[in-house]
């Protein structure tokens, strides 16, 4: 397998990085995850990611800034929005502006890692699903 | 026997205003969740016929939901309205009927040829093929052969590529949207996705049998693929809203088909159908395929000369070879006047830039044969009943030949008063050419356009001058004074349009437009040919921008569901014919319950104050607000009968308040200043109660919970009720605002219905305006945002009170909106 | 004379007729907001189990909906039984406070300031919104809670208190309404209403199933009465019907049934719902596939989210072992 993904997590609620972390090291990614967006930029400042998954509406910024700040940055970095409720009409304008796509919470990691692998190929990358082993199996 | 509530004397339990209570909550939630429904409804009729099943099941649905809210509104009222059943039965029983209609495409043939018809459907084929018809029918050999693919076939099309749905959402909103880059995406979605699309093979088989059969008579020939939809080339005449495709190989044919099908989603197409309050499902799209003509000589013909009805005269144009660039205004024409009578004469036109003169320029065509066009223009005439506007072409075989013919609209023309300034010779104007396209006078700033500006810039009532008369100009004709074209033919498409939107117009203006590059703004009279600097005729101004919002105020749609379900008849709440007998449509029976509700719950209210007032309690407050709380759960943290508003532990009523009493509206001092010297009743009318002529004691009232409110203020006969939900969940927060009427006068009610509208839509609440009343909604937001709403609203209430006097003209509703969306408050006292 | 004691009452200057279509109507939405709210325990149990990632925002929103929806049917039984309404709503606002105390008091967790301190350490830990929902389920329809504190426990109730009510009713009792205001189908012993038809016009008399167009009762009666074609002097049944519904209920003192359904092609929306008060009776009537819960008054069926024909043949089943 090819050098593996470097995802940035982003999301004020502690249950996103908790249960997505795991899930996405198991189709071979490199997490890190914060809670908090002002850190999460001064670490995307320093390293560029593959992707990076931000929730949209976040108590000190929201999503969209975030977004900016990545593409200014890193243009080739991959940008997935996680939104709350409903708030479909801000994921399509982002999407408008370049946001790669966007995922509505309540979502199952399965969901969110299939994103990814198309993240992954839209960068040139693809996931190898078929080496990864049964937890992949949907049930 | 019935209840009176007039006659209760007092309540014995809690229960009993409990259930009160929930009742007339059950009943605004369904009458906000069937205004919803009526809403969708207005838009799905747009692109789907009564007969399509997908309406039917939201139609039932808000029945059964009126019904049910009748149910209710009789528990309140002790089955004052129980008339209200019959009423919606038989709505009901009137709607099946409708719905067991056959759609009438069933069985429908997908291709038509057009020489062997009697009597074909202009709704299966379109107007521009029955035209060509009903010259075939009447002329031998005039028109082309040709076939056309009808509006069944488009149908099918959309179905099979289930495009009507995603048709439908691309095309939501697109009435109030200001983004003309989302527009342009939008439509050119639509168009991709019918160029994409697969077309039924039974379709494809037809139309290549018929090529098929004219290869065989006329082998070689290139094909002409020309739009012909319901509706066009009528009254309304859609000139080149739709492309044509031209010189067509036929293997290339059906792609062709697609493209012109396509061409039905032009951003000013679709502009054209909006501002014209077209339904999507009303103009479906037939096409007509002729075979091409090899032309020496083609061009247009008016049947008579619009500048000048009464003179009796024919107007030819010409060019060499094929027509359609002339048509889009891209080429100049040759432009001959032909005498109608028993010895006609030519008179050729000067272009614009050459000599005068009766010299003959044209050198493709003979003066027998525009002679001969003639001729059969004036047969052609005969026959149809009206003037004409024909596209003629002359063939290699030196036959005439008709390709298209839409009724000529002749303009009703106003004779312009001729004002003492007209006549000083200081006011001279700047400019005096060009040949006029619609007669009239304009007066506004000048803007130049030049080509691929962008449009949605121009301003509204500026005068627009331009180049040449390209067809994408038709998206700006309903908002501007007047247009002012350097080149153009007085024929074209531009110039059929430019008369059915009625805009002054001048073509030719010539090199003298560079005189307007140093003007602000000038006043054109199109029907002399002139253009002065400067505003010069007092009251024009204010006409023309008249014109542009009548026009732009949309016609009521109409149809056996729209006058079943949508129509709202019921108007005026005062009149003696507001009755539950009176209701003809299910928006009727809910405005009526709407406001019985309404009417039921004050009487209620003011139970409550005089027997019972064991909940009621007065808020105590520095504002000239008189207002009694009804504390359904213990939210009033105070024992006494005097409470001050932070006492009131109600989150929706919290956020009101914080909107009435924001400091920037201004209003206590000021309130004195303006108050000393008005009448005493009138200064009782701000969110006072009135000691109006009819009621006893009207007192405003909110009736709270924790995250519950249900204010109701009112002054005569108007009122403003909010009704709000705000608690931490989102999907259950709502805040309804229902506005009724204030202030003198039927047009001040409208106009500060209008102003409560266009505040509240850019504001992110569903807005429905019918007259005077106004319904908005924010539904399913948050906390955060349904607070700032309630606190956008009670600023908004206190602003609307005070529009009374200031709202004169249609003008100054846009204006105080604007002031109140920028949060300039000050300007509303 | 208030409110409530005019809702016990019988008009007798309005039709009667009309009142018992508008309660049928009634009851039906009624039936619709229990299945809402069948449907958010449902939606509820899936992210639960499906260890899906969600905010407290959806747990709150779905304690919402229940409280709303619950207040729905709640509504619609203190019409449908007014004399239960002061019970109902006490009741209600037990439930309301639950629900509140959930979302105040419930997973609040104050957020870790100490930067960095997100490592999966704290997976041994529930997650809060996962603990808020475990609890939500539980006041919903936890099998463990105790007993009727539940919503569904509470739901229960009012259906009782709903089919109790109709069972006393005086319309049901009054069967001369019917008599002198309704078709008929004599050989079946049906007494038929077209719910939608306005009231007030006269009936026609006699009737034959063709002269409604009710796709249910067609299927209902496909199959049944063959062999006894006499007339029914005292027809035991009533039936309102429109194109897509049809409730049927029992007129004999002795037999309480009600059979209600939908069938419009929309299986969101259609249902077939049933209750007997003689559990044996639905076990040799009903074909298998239906959801059944015994209750001390009665046993009630019903079926959601099924296809058009199901309920089709479902009908024909229950249509020929009943009137045969």
């Amino acid at each position: 397998m090819s050098k593996p993904l470097e995802v940035l997590l982003l999301d004020d609620e502690p249950i996103v990085g908790r249960r997505l972390k795991p899930a996405l090291v198991k189709i071979g990614c490199r997490v890190e995850v914060f809670e908090n967006p002002r850190e999460a930029v001064a670490r995307i400042g320093q390293k560029e990611f593959d992707i990076v998954v931000t929730d949209i509406r976040m108590e000190e910024m929201d999503g969209l800034q975030v977004f900016k700040h990545v593409q200014e940055k890193w243009p080739r970095t991959k940008v997935i929005m996680i939104t709350g409720y409903a708030k479909i009409d801000l994921a399509r304008e982002a999407m408008g502006k370049g946001v790669f796509d966007f995922i509505a919470k309540p979502f199952r990691p399965d969901d969110l890692r299939q994103i990814i692998a198309n993240a992954a190929e839209a960068l040139g990358a693809p996931i190898d699903f078929s080496s990864m082993g049964d937890e992949l199996v949907e049930a | 026997m019935s209840i009176n509530p007039e006659n209760i004397a007092s309540y014995d339990t809690d229960y009993n205003f409990r259930f009160r209570y929930e009742t007339l909550r059950s009943l605004l939630n369904k009458n906000g969740i069937a205004l919803q429904i009526l809403s969708d409804l207005e838009a799905d009729l747009n692109h789907m016929h009564h007969y399509d099943k997908r309406i039917k099941r939201p139609i039932q649905r808000l029945i059964t939901e009126s019904l049910l809210m009748a149910q209710e509104l009789n528990l309140m009222t002790g089955e004052k309205y129980s008339d209200l059943y019959g009423v919606i039965s038989r709505i009901r029983n009137q709607t099946d009927k409708l719905f067991s209609e056959q759609p009438p495409d069933a069985g429908r043939p997908f291709v038509l040829r057009l020489d062997n018809q009697d009597d074909p459907d202009p709704l299966q084929i379109g107007g521009k093929a029955f035209n060509v018809w009903h010259l075939g029918k009447h002329f031998n050999n005039l028109a082309p052969p040709g076939f056309v693919v009808t509006t069944a076939a488009y149908n099918r099309i959309i179905e099979d590529n289930n495009l009507h749905d995603r048709i439908r959402i691309l095309l939501n909103n697109l009435d109030v949207t200001e983004d003309e880059a989302q527009f342009k995406s939008r439509t050119e979605t639509i168009r991709r996705l019918i160029r994409e699309s697969t077309v039924h093979e039974g379709i494809e088989e037809c139309i290549k049998e018929q090529v098929e059969l004219f290869n065989q008579a006329f082998p070689g020939e290139l094909w002409a693929v020309r739009s012909s939809a319901v509706c066009e080339d009528g009254s309304h005449s859609f000139a080149g809203q739709f492309d044509s495709e031209l010189q067509i190989k036929h293997e290339n044919i059906v792609t062709a088909y697609l493209h012109v099908l396509a061409g039905r989603f032009t951003d000013r197409a679709v502009k054209y159908r909006i501002h014209n309050n077209f339904r999507e499902v009303d103009t479906p799209m037939a096409v007509l395929f002729m075979p091409m003509v090899d032309s020496v000589a083609a061009g247009v013909v008016h049947s008579t000369d619009i500048k000048d009805p009464d003179s009796n005269t024919m107007v030819i144009s010409a060019v060499p070879g094929l027509a359609n660039r002339m048509v889009k205004g891209e080429e100049p024409a040759d432009t001959v006047m032909i005498s109608k009578g028993l010895s006609p004469e030519l008179t050729w036109v000067p272009p614009a830039n050459g000599d005068a003169g009766n010299t003959r320029i044209a050198d493709y065509i003979s003066n027998e044969k525009i002679f001969e066009i003639a001729k059969i223009t004036g047969q052609a005439v005969a026959k149809f009943g009206h003037e004409l506007d024909i596209e003629w072409a002359v063939d290699k075989n030196n036959n005439v030949r008709f390709l298209q013919a839409r009724q000529l609209n002749i303009p009703r023309i106003e004779n312009p008063e001729i004002t003492e300034a007209s006549k000083r010779k200081e006011n001279l104007p700047v400019i005096e050419a060009g040949i006029t396209i619609f007669p009239g006078r304009a007066e506004g700033p000048v803007t130049f356009l030049s080509p691929g500006a962008d449009m949605s810039e121009v301003p509204e009532g500026a005068i627009v001058v331009v180049e040449h008369p390209r067809p994408e100009l038709s998206s700006i004709l309903p908002k501007i004074a007047a247009l002012l074209v350097v080149e153009g033919d007085p024929v074209g498409h531009l110039a059929t349009l430019i008369r059915e939107f009625s805009v002054p117009c001048i073509f030719r203006l010539g090199k003298n437009e560079n005189i307007l590059h140093g003007k602000n703004i000038i006043s054109v009279n199109a029907t002399k040919r002139t253009v002065y600097a400067g505003m010069r005729w007092p009251g024009i101004r204010e006409r023309v921008l008249a014109r542009i919002s009548a026009g732009n105020r949309h016609q009521e749609k109409s149809g056996p569901l729209y006058d079943l379900v949508l129509a709202l008849n019921l108007l005026d709440p005062d009149a003696a014919s507001f009755k539950a007998k009176s209701c003809r449509s299910v928006h009727d029976t809910l405005r009526f319950m709407h406001e019985m509700s309404v009417r039921s719950m004050f009487d209620f209210g003011d139970k409550q104050n005089r027997g019972w007032n064991r909940k009621s309690k007065k808020l105590i407050t520095g504002l000239p607000i008189k207002l009694q709380l009804i504390d359904l759960d213990g939210s009033v943290l105070e024992n006494s009968n005097n409470v001050p508003p932070e006492n009131v532990e109600s989150t929706p009523f919290k956020a009101l308040w914080r909107g009435i009493m924001d400091e920037r509206l201004f209003w206590p001092e000021r309130w004195e200043k303006t108050m000393r010297g008005m009448p005493a009743d009138f200064q009782e009318a701000v969110l006072g109660g009135n000691r109006g002529p009819r009621r006893a004691s009207d007192k405003n009232y909110a009736i709270i919970a924790k995250d519950y409110m249900n204010l109701n203020a009112r002054f005569a006969y108007h009122y403003a009720m909010v009704d709000a939900m705000v608690g931490p969940g989102t999907e259950h927060n709502y805040v309804h605002l229902r506005f009724r009427g204030g202030g003198a006068g039927d047009e001040n009610r409208k106009r500060r219905a209008r102003f409560l509208e266009q505040v509240l839509r850019p504001s992110g609440f569903g807005v429905d305006r019918s007259g005077d009343l106004v319904t908005a909604w924010f539904r399913h937001y948050p906390q955060n945002d349904s607070e700032n709403a309630l606190e956008f609203l009670g600023r908004l209430i206190i602003c609307a009170r005070q529009l009374d006097v200031a709202l004169r003209s249609d003008r100054s509703v846009k204006l105080y909106a604007d002031y109140f969306l920028r949060e300039q408050f000050k300007r509303f006292v | 004379m208030n409110i409530l004691k005019k809702l016990k009452q019988i008009r007798h200057k309005e039709p009667g007729i009309r009142e018992f279509c508008i309660q049928t109507i009634r009851f039906k939405k009624f039936l619709e907001n229990a299945r809402a709210l069948l449907d958010l325990f449902e939606d509820g149990r899936e992210k639960a189990l499906g260890e899906y990632i969600f905010d407290r925002h959806y747990v709150v929103t779905l304690i919402d909906s229940v409280i709303e929806r619950l207040g729905m049917m709640v509504y619609d039984g203190c019409v449908l039984v007014p004399e239960s309404g002061e019970k109902l709503y006490t009741t209600y606002d037990t439930h309301k406070r639950t629900a509140r105390n959930l979302i105040d008091f419930s997973g609040i967790v104050k957020k870790a300031v100490s930067p960095g301190d997100v490592t999966p350490e704290t997976s041994k830990t529930v997650d809060q919104e996962y603990q808020l929902l475990s609890e939500a389920l539980q006041w919903f329809n936890g099998k463990d809670a105790p007993l009727d504190s539940t919503v569904m426990a509470f739901m229960k109730q009012i259906f009782l208190k709903v089919i109790q009510g109709h069972g006393s009713s005086e319309v049901i009792k009054n069967r001369s309404l019917f008599e002198n205001s309704c078709g008929k189908i004599p050989d079946m012993g049906i007494y038929l209403i077209d719910l939608w038809k306005d009231q007030l016009a006269l009936p026609e008399g006699n009737s034959s199933i063709n002269d409604f167009n009710s796709i249910p009762l067609n299927h209902l009666l496909m199959d049944a009465g063959g062999k006894d074609l006499k007339a029914h002097p005292n027809p035991d049944w009533i039936a309102a019907v429109g194109e897509y519904q049809l409730s049927l209920n029992s007129l004999r003192a002795d037999f309480q049934f009600h059979l209600v359904t939908l069938a419009t092609g929309d299986a969101d929306a259609d249902f077939i719902f049933i209750f007997a008060d003689d559990a044996a009776i639905l076990d040799t009537l009903l074909p298998p596939g239906f959801h059944t819960e015994n209750t001390g008054y009665g046993q009630f069926a019903w079926n959601l989210g099924i296809s058009e024909k199901t309920i089709e043949d479902s009908l024909m089943i229950i249509g020929r072992n009943l009137f045969n």
